[in-house]
């Protein structure tokens, strides 16, 4: 029962999630924090607007350095 | 940027710098209270056998001083570092961070194992300090929260970066869970606080050290990197699925077990997702690692420490999962696979994190040494060390295992992990090279520049964030109150749920009139067997499992766990269980083995309790009676319930009991399981004259002195003798048993009187004989010497029947002069020796067994019939 329970709750969560996450401001928002904390680091350089920090433009960055 | 105004917060060198310094301490000292443990393995008689350096004392300094004294403090040393970061604001108070300081390391670290070596602990995994100090550990938790929690609410951010949430989150799910593993199982009996001790036994692990360390591999990769971590958003559900799921682990340390199943099978589920949530947070941290710098691990050492911990935190939590599913569970559980993967987590994992955290900061502290080539070598140290000893672990797991599924002696799985035991020792050495090495570079080397740390004090709402409006929008109200919530959760579902079920079992289950209160005298047993860690290495519950079940006799049963406060089921076997320990032993047995175990059983590695006893084994104080007496409560009201309701029904499995064997000459054989087996009581020559053969009560058989017919050896090796310490044997594999019963018929000696040492003749032997026979004897051995006389029935063991007994002459007179202590059988030390040798002479003409061999026919003797008189 109680593993059963478990699982409706990881569903629930997990559609909370999708929900969240098909919203453009809710995926830039979830991202800011790592930029936020480098700030605080004194970091500058790696900073960018947040509509180029997507996780689909950094794997894009990251693989054009490495190619 | 988005800067605030105000002073730029700065962190508090002093108590980072002490912090550390206590770490190493700790960290050290807790290193050699496990290589003392370890060492003990196989020398149990190392620093010498005193009450405060027991293996249990030390075991339990141990454990706890990983927990609190090393990565407690290295913990909050970079607590107090990340917080201005990660919140943009100073700590709440540098006084309450000393005042904590003072608590968590003289009163609850030095306090608690001062006091665990003086014999005050609980024998509750994980809260091995006793209450008083738990409760100290619980004030400095709730002083941390108000330290690193007040600058999260003053900064009133509602996304917080992940680093900030785990820190958070860590601490107050610490706060919450904390007194559930120290406090509930001294109120819950057995079963019941068992569920509760299980949740503890998993959070201290899974939401104190995992969120720290995890928080440690946010703030440093990005750091040492100048770059972004992969994702925030999967870094946030990898923090909030730990926290969902983790505390729902804890019953997977008691699967098989009494606890409901509907519990054990969450706990098997829980571990699993465990698991998927590992995988997702450390595919994310080696893509920030990996994908945005060129070489930074091989250069930057504090992160080569952090990247190891990221990669054996995903190998240590898949094996954790894996040890979770009940299949695999019943073959390694209480194994030292089981040690390898705690080792694996608390060094691989835990304390590499540590360790990259403190020597992350540390480089960046003004005015300190750091020196790169010696932490480059404890490095190297630390992971060879490492790779070994849990390698070392999981082989000696696999093979206990293994052994303890045959139908084999436990002692033999002790042996067989000898060579292991020997190896991790040596192995602990190299991580105590490591350790120290470690701490030695964080004071040579080059000094750091002496300029501040700059914490550049950004707002730490993101540019396109609202000020929080209420104060549960707020990351740390968020992070506050799912901590209570997932608390709460677990708290529920594997704690209240099985105790209620448990209680609705016991209330159904119970026989009426069992004897679950213990009396004082037990309860005072108890309470030495749980400060000395007994329950550390004889677990006290027999598992659903058929190997168990074969072994041990019927799985305990939640109702027969009422008497227990607190529990002591254990989660670890290096001796056999005890939960079904009454009756099964003699008190003098249990006491020549408390005093010393290789009296008794001569492979033991247990250790002696020699302070409990004035100087022989056969001098208990009162505390050893009450340890023997606490372990003959142990599956007591089971075993009333069973003579109760199934008559003479027997806890011995009846489907091994084979037929007589066929003996063997394969004395060599036979010798080598003798001497393993059988010499710490019947002594090397059979003679019996060994410190544990003389502590007994009746003495050791002199197996030298009598010729035992085979049938008789045979019993006796099948089902022990009753009313002594005799075990059965029936455990030896076919070739074995038959090997050492054959060596056994070997070893008797029982010639005819040679001609020199005849006292008198045939006849006058034989009358004088009889005369003292019927005066003495006759009572108790019958007429016809067959054991069986009026008086014979009062007394267990048996009177002997010399009709299958053939007695030597100096056997007898040994007996006849010291009698048989602890038998029946009293000393006759009036008798002369040439009365003595009249008697033996007389007893052995009722022998019917097996011929002599060929004797010396006696020559006349000058002896008279008076002299005889």
């Amino acid at each position: 029962m109680i593993a059963w329970l478990m699982g409706i709750i990881t569903l629930i969560l997990l559609i909370f999630i999708l929900w969240r996450w098909r919203s453009r401001d809710a995926r830039e928002r979830f991202e800011q924090p790592k930029f936020q904390f480098l700030r605080s680091l004194g970091v500058t350089s790696q900073i960018h607007h947040p509509k180029s920090t997507t996780r689909n433009s950094q794997e894009k960055k990251h693989a054009k350095r490495n190619s | 940027m988005n800067l605030n105004q105000g002073p730029s917060p700065k962190p508090a060198y002093g108590l980072i710098r002490a912090h550390t310094f206590a770490a190493f301490a700790g960290l050290v000292l807790s290193a050699l209270f496990g290589l003392a443990v370890s060492i003990k393995f196989h020398a149990p008689g190392f620093l010498g056998g005193h009450a405060w350096d027991t293996w249990g004392r030390l075991r339990y300094d141990h454990t706890q001083g990983i927990l609190y004294a090393w990565l407690g403090n290295a913990f909050i040393a970079f607590l107090y570092y990340a917080a201005p970061f990660l919140t943009g604001k100073s700590i709440t108070s540098n006084r309450l961070g000393w005042i904590t300081f003072w608590l968590w390391n003289v009163v609850a670290v030095l306090g608690g194992w001062s006091l665990v070596l003086a014999g005050s602990s609980q024998p509750l995994e994980w809260a091995e300090f006793p209450l008083i100090i738990a409760a100290v550990i619980e004030l400095c938790f709730f002083l941390l929260i108000l330290q690193f929690g007040l600058p999260f609410w003053k900064c009133g951010a509602s996304e917080l970066y992940v680093s900030g949430w785990y820190l958070l989150g860590g601490l107050t799910f610490t706060f919450f869970a904390y007194p559930v593993g120290n406090l509930l199982p001294h109120i819950l009996p057995g079963a019941m606080g068992a569920a509760f001790s299980g949740l503890w036994i998993h959070d201290a692990v899974g939401v104190f050290i995992t969120p720290m360390a995890t928080a440690i591999f946010y703030f440093v990769i990005p750091a040492v990197t100048k770059k972004p971590i992969y994702s925030h958003f999967y870094s946030m559900i990898g923090f909030w699925l730990l926290f969902l799921v983790y505390p729902l682990n804890g019953i997977h340390h008691y699967v098989y077990s009494a606890l409901p199943m509907s519990a054990q099978h969450a706990s098997e589920v829980a571990s699993i997702y465990q698991g998927i949530d590992v995988i997702i947070v450390v595919t994310n941290l080696l893509l920030s690692i990996g994908l945005a710098t060129e070489g930074a691990v091989a250069r930057d050492i504090p992160l080569r420490f952090v990247w190891t911990s990221i990669v054996l935190y995903l190998i240590v939590s898949i094996q954790g999962a894996t040890e979770a599913v009940m299949a695999f569970n019943s073959f390694t559980h209480f194994t030292d696979f089981v040690i390898g993967h705690s080792h694996l987590a608390m060094i691989g994992f835990a304390s590499f994190a540590a360790m990259g955290g403190l020597a992350h900061l540390w480089q960046r502290l003004p005015g300190v040494r750091f020196n790169r080539r010696a932490m480059a070598w404890s490095y190297w140290l630390l992971v060879t060390g490492l790779a070994l000893m849990v390698l070392d672990l999981t082989g000696a797991g696999l093979v206990q295992a293994s052994l303890w599924q045959q139908h084999l002696p436990w002692i033999e799985s002790v042996r067989a992990s000898q060579p292991y035991w020997v190896f991790r020792s040596v192995d602990g050495f190299l991580l105590l090279a490591g350790f120290v090495l470690y701490g030695i570079s964080f004071f040579t080397g080059e000094l750091n520049r002496p300029a501040d740390i700059v914490v550049v004090h950004p707002d730490p709402r993101t540019p396109s964030e609202r000020p929080a409006g209420m104060w549960i929008a707020t990351a740390y109200g968020a992070t506050f109150g799912a901590g209570l919530l997932f608390f709460v959760v677990s708290f529920l579902a594997l704690g209240v749920y099985p105790a209620i079920r448990l209680h609705e079992r016991m209330v159904r289950t119970t026989p009426p009139g069992a004897q679950l209160v213990l009396t004082a005298q037990e309860r005072h047993g108890q309470e030495i067997y749980g400060r000395d860690g007994c329950a550390y290495c004889h677990t006290e519950q027999v598992r659903f499992t058929p190997a168990d079940e074969w072994r041990f006799g019927h799985p305990t049963q939640a109702w027969e766990t009422q008497g227990e406060f607190p529990q002591m089921w254990g989660t670890r076997r290096i001796g056999p269980d005890l939960a079904r320990e009454s009756g099964k032993r003699p008190v003098d047995w249990q006491l020549a083995h408390l005093y010393n175990p290789r009296y008794v059983v001569p492979d033991s590695m247990m250790p002696g309790y020699r302070w409990l006893f004035r100087g022989d084994a056969n001098k208990p104080s009162q505390d050893a009676l009450d340890v023997v007496a606490y372990l003959n409560t142990l599956g007591r009201p089971a075993l009333q319930a069973e003579t109760t309701h199934a008559g003479t029904a027997s806890l011995i499995d009846a489907r091994f009991i084979a037929s007589p064997p066929q003996l063997t000459n394969d004395l060599e054989e036979g010798r080598a399981v003798y001497m393993a087996n059988c010499s710490g009581c019947h002594g090397a020559d059979g003679r019996a004259n060994t410190p544990g053969g003389r502590s007994l009560r009746p003495v050791a058989f002199n197996l030298a002195g009598f010729r035992l017919p085979p049938s008789t050896v045979w019993q006796a090796l099948q089902h022990g003798v009753p009313g002594t310490a005799m075990p059965a044997w029936n455990e030896l594999p076919g070739a074995e048993f038959k090997a050492v019963a054959d060596y056994v018929l070997s070893m008797s000696s029982t010639p005819e009187l040679r001609a020199d040492e005849q006292r008198a003749s045939t006849q006058t032997l034989l009358l004088a004989g009889q005369r003292v026979f019927d005066t003495h004897c006759v009572r108790c051995h019958g007429e016809t010497g067959g054991g069986d006389g009026p008086e014979a029935g009062r007394y267990l063991p048996r009177p002997a029947n010399f009709h299958e007994i053939q007695l030597s002459y100096p056997g007898a007179a040994r007996v006849i002069h010291d009698g048989v202590p602890g038998s029946g059988m009293p000393a006759w030390p009036l008798l002369t020796p040439a009365e003595t040798q009249a008697v033996t002479y007389f007893m052995r003409s009722f022998y019917q067994g097996p011929a002599l061999p060929a004797q010396p026919v006696p020559a006349a003797s000058s002896a008279t019939m008076e002299e005889m008189q």
